[in-house]
């Protein structure tokens, strides 16, 4: 008796201490998850324009247009991972749904068969920060088990029983890939079919996707209407749009189930990019995405370039990239440090010059100063060369000669050495840069002696030509 | 006085050793061995300030090119064709062919035949590109805020295919 009035007493003691206890850990988690909120909105405010646009499979008709709406967002932790989820305002309705779906739709016309849903995603893993959307969409058998309550899953954590899609795009509207979910699993991958169209011959194992896309938009609605939401704006100005097309490839995954890739998440591929990205680069994704394009397009462009690249990577040669508008180039590098002028500079050009002198300053060392011209008359030279065997060709160098005697001469000797009927030698090449204008920097000057090292390493035995048994340097 | 004559002597002799007027195309021959040939009717309307060629749409200007350069040149002759032969053009802001140049290596030159070269620069310059894929920019020799005019881009007389290591 004695006992269990002390037990009693005990639990009127220390129960309080729970109830405040277990109240302050509610409290603090929701503290630490609005700040992570917080965070994540910062973030994404400074990083993307606040307008999200989702494109089905890059070429719909009508882009849907939406904004996220930050007092219902989200926070889920994971074990290496958090992340928030930010449900949309939209300027209509926009959807995806299964045939199945259409098709009950089209007998019933209940609208709920072609709701999907789509949020932002906002990742945070080891201090770094992606956003992409996601979009879940249930099948049809599925949100019938479950009285079209079907929208209960979060990103990576699927309901046990949920069968659907989710689809991943990036903030401004490429697609990047898919899982179909089957009961809670990821089961097979989404890929997307470039711009090709249907495939006529869809590989073993895989096979064509069709979804409905359909968006709904009032084109002067003064407010938004929450996605999913059964509230429409009524409107004169309302345009509805469907369409019934092929928009993925569906493929079994070798693994599925749970655990890496198989948790079906966002995963925008390797990016070639990364091999020499530095993380204090400030680029935003999208200038990012610019950067990988134009990347690609100089490695494929011809082998000099790829050996060049390759170089690169040898070294472990890591850059820093930036935006600065108020630089006097349209690209310039510097050490490590690469910056751009604005987005539209990024290119295969601009990016494959800058990477040029990168690879010089790996043979020449701290000899390479930008006030000798010949290294930048060497570097475009390279790519003059590199580039004949292209078409249509443009000279880097040829803009250069006020005479045209002189470019005449320039393109003669860039022939021959094309054909490999003459050596490289330097007295001509510093003949040629002497004679050649370049306003960049001011009081620059070409050194007579100069001994393009670079440019013989390059086009000396690599795949773009080679050595032959006397020396000549063939190209 | 005496150098002077024998100076202007020798000119007009290497001159006359270099250059192989036709009727249609003057040979300029350099100092490696290859020909400038050159229109005599070619155009010299590039006035103003030259720019950087820039593609939007890269295959477009190569297919209107090599349209030509195929439909002219028959195919057994590219095989013989050294691919350091070339043609350049320029071409201004409105997307109109102002000049065509070629560059023959001196084994082409009793390959390609005067009417074939003819006939490339008379359909080059009946063409205009599309200036939606292609612009001009300024490049990094163009004076700021000077507006440019008009670029050249050239390519080999051989198409891709056809291209060895010649």
């Amino acid at each position: 008796m004695t006992m269990g009035k002390n037990v009693l007493r005990l639990l009127f003691l220390i129960l309080p201490f729970m109830v405040i206890s277990i109240s302050c850990q509610k409290d603090n988690l929701d503290e630490v998850a609005n700040q992570d909120i917080l965070e994540a909105r910062m973030w994404f405010e400074i990083t993307y324009s606040p307008n999200l646009i989702i494109d089905s499979k890059n070429s719909a008709r009508k882009k849907a247009i939406s904004v996220p709406n930050w007092d219902h967002a989200k926070a889920f932790f994971h074990k290496e991972s958090k992340t928030i989820e930010v449900p949309l305002i939209s300027d209509g309705e926009f959807g995806f749904a299964s045939k199945e779906s259409f098709l009950a739709f089209q007998a019933t016309g209940e609208k709920r068969y072609l709701e999907s849903r789509t949020y932002l995603i906002i990742e945070s893993e080891k201090g770094n920060k992606r956003g992409f959307l996601m979009t879940i969409i249930p099948e049809k058998s599925f949100k019938l088990k479950k009285n079209f309550e079907a929208f209960r899953s979060t990103y990576r954590k699927w309901e046990n029983d949920f069968n659907g899609s989710v689809l991943y795009h990036e903030l401004d509207g490429p697609f990047t890939n898919g899982w179909r979910i089957t009961e809670g699993r990821s089961t097979n991958r989404i890929l997307n079919d470039g711009e090709n169209g249907i495939p006529t011959i869809v590989s073993k194992g895989c096979w064509a996707a069709y979804l409905v896309s359909w968006t709904y938009t009032c084109e002067q609605s003064d407010k938004g209407i929450s996605v999913g939401s059964d509230v429409i704006a009524q409107s004169a100005d309302c345009k509805y749009y469907e369409e019934w097309e092929y928009l993925y490839t569906v493929c079994d995954d070798d693994g599925g189930g749970g655990g890496g890739s198989g948790e079906g998440e966002y995963d925008p591929g390797p990016q070639i990019i990364d091999a020499i990205y530095d993380p204090n680069s400030t680029l935003s994704p999208r200038e990012k995405r610019r950067l990988e394009a134009a990347v690609n397009e100089f490695i494929e462009h011809n082998p000099i370039y790829a050996l060049i690249w390759q170089r690169l990577l040898t070294n472990n040669v890591r850059l820093v990239f930036h935006i600065n508008p108020s630089i006097q180039s349209n690209a310039e590098i510097s050490g490590n440090i690469l910056t751009f002028r604005d987005i539209d500079e990024i290119t295969r050009v601009n990016v494959g010059e800058e990477l040029i002198h990168r690879a010089q300053k790996l043979t020449y060392g701290e000899a390479m100063v930008s006030i000798k011209r010949n290294f930048e008359f060497e570097a475009k030279l390279v790519q003059d060369l590199a580039t004949l065997n292209n078409e249509p060709w443009r000279s880097m160098i040829t803009n250069g000669f006020a005479d045209p005697i002189d470019n005449g001469n320039y393109i003669m000797w860039l022939t021959s050495l094309w054909r490999g009927e003459i050596l490289m030698d330097a007295s001509t090449l510093n003949y040629h840069c002497n004679r050649w204008f370049y306003p960049n920097p001011a009081n620059n000057y070409s050194d007579p002696n100069f001994v393009p090292l670079f440019f013989i390493d390059i086009f000396s035995g690599n795949n773009g030509g080679g050595s032959s048994d006397d020396g000549t340097i063939m190209y | 006085m005496k150098k002077i004559i024998l100076l202007t002597i020798s000119l007009i002799c290497l001159n006359a050793v270099n250059a192989q007027d036709n009727k249609n195309l003057q040979y300029t021959k350099s100092e490696y061995g290859s020909y400038w040939v050159t229109p005599v009717s070619n155009s010299t309307k590039r006035e103003g300030t030259r720019g950087f060629p820039e593609w939007h749409d890269e295959k477009y200007v190569s297919n209107l090119l090599y349209s030509t350069v195929r439909k002219v040149i028959p195919k057994e002759k590219f095989e013989k064709l050294q691919r350091s032969s070339m043609f350049f053009i320029t071409f201004n802001i409105k997307g109109e062919i102002l000049s065509c140049t070629f560059l023959l290596q001196a084994e082409d030159i009793s390959i390609v035949t005067e009417k074939e070269l003819i006939d490339i620069y008379q359909s080059f310059m009946k063409k205009k590109i599309d200036m939606r894929k292609v612009s001009i920019k300024p490049d990094e020799y163009t004076p700021i805020g000077k507006v440019v005019d008009y670029a050249e881009i050239g390519g080999s007389l051989v198409p891709m295919e056809y291209r060895g290591k010649k």
